[in-house]
């Protein structure tokens, strides 16, 4: 997403390191306590070791299995959950400010840059409160406005998300999931942040819902010079609105790239494992397996060496042994897949691409590098059931 | 429906009208008027049209404004003095009233009662005095009494003249009147129940929040503590605090020293629940939102836990009134709570301590009765507010 189109000039000079965040080696470990003196025994490594940068006005996809850290990264980031080690810098008038260093009234000031959309619409709105107090808590809270200001400003915020001022006299039951997530973006954008953690806002909506939403956050970008970091699980809705993809797996990152890059040129088994699981709207593709084996170990007790290898369909033995670095694999591309893998994808890929020229995909198509879809031989007896309603 | 159903038909429009069951129409929205109106109800509105639906729940309510009705405005009600003796009439049984007599029908009234001794067994016994009646007056004069200290006035409810025998619940050994003494008693049992929870409400949820909110070294204290508490049998922890009351304080500050001693042992079964509940709503999406916005710990808390458990709150409190009033009995009927010349349900049932008594004088267990039945009245009101509030407190 290029930068808006009000200021022009500085954006467009500036645009390559405008950074607004970066996160550094960032970790967050929950104990594992036991018997009757809650000894710790051990730590689950929700999001262990992760780096990001980000630029102003982007919007970056976070992708990964349930139960990978999206969640608790997002959180880590603004501190809603406590990290345990790293730095988080967010660049706001000209300085850089370590959030980690903050103590928690500092913390508590800096929120007004950093906002969240909460995943489940039902559980993030208070159900005691009406509307106008939930989207008027940040700026009573901050003391930024009262009275009739207050109200002139609640109710401009609940007419841009699309809502109406009589709906501020109601109280969430009376809304739909849709509505509640209206609800819950003009509380995130009453203090008119810079920042703002997207927690799969739309994993909970109607798939017809889920559209208006996006393009609602798409909107909202655009004229509030907003950042994303949009989590999800669904491919498809990151690759509509993200500008850059990190997959996560375990608690680390294991790929980023520009997001049409990444779908055309995946450069991690569990990458090229996650797009194989995107279902078609195509029905007479036949949906392939996803090229992975096993489930997702438990991230108390993570395999040693690369995360992924007991998973990993080109897994060597020293796969156990060696821990992969993030590496540039092509510019603005980064990948923790180790050499060998990487290169029997790539052989395994070309292979299939001249196997069957005809079925590679529409996409494939139209870009040198090879096609996202054959990368590996599809385990036997893929599951033909039809892709789109399984999604409704 | 066709205008030939068959017999199928008939039959399950039969069985269907039987069952009080209503046949399946086309679905109708509500008018949209009505609708529109329904949506902007607080979630208090939504609770109380609920709660209007279960019948149960509200006579309990009813019933317990009427004992509270009953109870502040005892003195006036009552037709007696709590404390005037009626020596010529000690254990006298419930008088009947009357409308017919020998020479026709009458406003209501009562006999006059001529009280003798049983020449076989040695009791009292008595008998109406068909010769004399005494009409039954309302607001009529009677003992003096001083209403709350704001003002005297011996006008009471209901009497039949001054000094006539009108014992509607019959009398104790020493004459009084039980109906005046379980009016004035209720009172103080009903208030030890109000007060106790109130007191051991501000205790309990104090405690239980932090304890909740905060966690960890605090949260393990407090615990332990309650359960220390509690691990101590309950009715010889209160004889023990209550006995430590100095036998010479006036009424009222025995009264609050028993209200203390109660709140004191029953606060942590509340502070157990609020903790619970604390716990579930810290952890809730809701509260996250509130601290991204930048809301200090005491909005938090006052704005979002509180109003969020307040339901809870609400039928916790109403369940654990009827455990004070007991308790509160369980201490008199012992002799341990209330001291004469007050009175309360259980000092009035230590009365009816054995089993010849019991045979001999069975009205004396009145004052059990009422207690069952604010028991009974609370609980389900409690029942009530909670069904009428379940779907809503996330």
């Amino acid at each position: 997403m290029n930068a808006p189109s009000t200021h022009p000039a500085p954006a467009a000079t500036e645009k390559a390191d405008d950074i607004i965040l970066e996160v550094r080696g960032l970790k967050t470990y929950f104990p594992v306590k036991k018997g009757i003196w809650r000894r710790v025994v051990g730590h689950v490594k929700a999001v262990d070791g992760v780096d990001l940068t980000l630029r102003r006005g982007e919007t970056l996809g976070l992708v990964g299995e349930s139960g990978c850290g999206k969640t608790t990264l997002g959180r880590s980031i603004i501190r809603l959950i406590e990290p345990t080690a790293g730095s988080i810098h967010f660049h706001h008038g000209g300085e850089r400010i370590d959030l980690m260093q903050l103590g928690r009234g500092e913390m508590r000031r800096l929120r007004r840059e950093l906002q969240y959309i909460f995943q489940d619409p039902f559980s993030s709105l208070n159900p005691w409160m009406n509307v106008f107090d939930i989207v008027s808590e940040p700026l009573v809270v901050n003391r930024v406005a009262s009275g009739s200001e207050l109200r002139g400003r609640v109710e401009s915020l609940i007419r841009r998300v699309g809502l109406k001022p009589d709906h501020l006299r109601r109280y969430p039951y009376a809304f739909s999931g849709g509505q509640r997530q209206r609800i819950g973006i003009a509380r995130a954008l009453a203090l008119n942040p810079s920042l703002i953690i997207a927690d799969e806002p739309v994993s909970a909506l109607d798939v017809s819902v889920q559209a208006q939403i996006l393009n609602l956050l798409e909107e909202l970008q655009d004229e509030f010079n907003l950042t994303y970091i949009f989590v999800a699980h669904d491919l498809s809705v990151v690759e509509h609105i993200s500008d850059r993809v990190a997959v996560m797996y375990l608690g680390e990152i294991v790929e980023t790239a520009e997001s049409g890059e990444l779908y055309r040129n995946p450069s991690h088994p569990y990458t090229a494992a996650l797009l194989s699981a995107v279902l078609d709207p195509d029905p007479d593709r036949r949906p392939e397996r996803p090229r992975m084996k096993g489930i997702v170990p438990d991230p108390a007790d993570a395999p040693p060496g690369c995360k992924f290898h007991t998973r990993c369909l080109y897994a060597e033995p020293h796969c156990a042994r060696e821990v992969p670095v993030l590496r540039e694999v092509a510019p603005g591309h980064e990948s923790k897949a180790c050499a060998s893998c990487l290169e029997r994808m790539r052989a395994e890929a070309t292979g299939r691409a001249a196997e069957g020229v005809e079925s590679a995909s529409d996409r494939a198509e139209d870009v040198p590098h090879v096609s996202p879809a054959p990368l590996a031989a599809p385990v036997e007896d893929a599951d033909n059931s039809p892709s789109n309603e399984g999604k409704q | 429906m066709t205008e030939n159903p068959t017999l199928v038909q008939r039959l399950t429009d039969l069985g269907r009208r039987a069952l009080g069951m209503r046949r399946r129409l086309p679905s109708a929205p509500p008018p949209p008027a009505e609708r529109k109106k329904y949506k902007g109800y607080s979630q208090w509105r939504l609770v109380w049209r609920r709660f209007l639906r279960n019948r149960a729940g509200v006579a309990g309510g009813v019933v317990i404004l009427f004992i509270a009705f009953c109870v502040f405005f005892a003195e006036f009600l009552s037709p007696h003095h709590v404390n005037t003796r009626y020596n010529e009439y000690t254990h006298m049984p419930p008088q009947r009233v009357h409308i017919f007599s020998a020479d026709g029908i009458h406003l209501p009234f009562v006999y006059a009662i001529r009280g003798y001794v049983d020449p076989e067994t040695g009791l009292r016994k008595y008998v109406e005095d068909r010769s004399t009646r005494h009409t039954i007056r309302f607001f009529t004069r009677g003992d003096t009494y001083s209403f709350y200290g704001i003002f005297e006035s011996d006008i009471r409810f209901i009497g039949a003249g001054q000094g006539n025998p009108f014992f509607l619940l019959g009398t104790d050994r020493f004459g009084r009147d039980l109906l005046s003494r379980i009016l004035v008693g209720g009172r103080v049992s009903f208030t030890v129940g109000l007060l106790a929870v109130f007191l051991s409400l501000t205790l309990g949820t104090m405690m239980g929040m932090i304890s909740g909110y905060y966690g960890g070294v605090i949260d393990n204290f407090v615990q332990r503590t309650i359960e220390v508490i509690y691990s101590f049998p309950s009715i010889p922890i209160l004889m023990a605090l209550s006995a430590l009351l100095p036998p010479h304080w006036p009424g009222y500050l025995t009264f609050m020293g028993i209200v203390t001693v109660l709140a004191l042992v029953g606060w942590g079964g509340l502070a157990r629940e609020i903790r619970g509940k604390t716990l579930a709503i810290r952890d809730s999406d809701f509260v996250l939102a509130a601290r991204v916005a930048g809301a200090k710990d005491g909005r938090i808390i006052f704005r979002h836990v509180l109003p969020a458990m307040s339901s809870h709150v609400i039928v916790i409190t109403t369940l654990a009134i009827p455990s004070f009033i007991l308790s509160e009995s369980t201490l008199s009927f012992l002799g341990l709570g209330i001291k004469p010349p007050m009175t309360s349900w259980g000092l009035l049932l230590s009365d009816a301590m054995n089993i010849y008594v019991l045979a001999l004088y069975p009205w004396l267990l009145f004052p059990g009765l009422c207690i069952l039945i604010t028991v009974l009245a609370f609980n389900f009101l409690g029942d009530g507010i909670r069904d009428a509030t379940a779907p809503f407190g996330h």
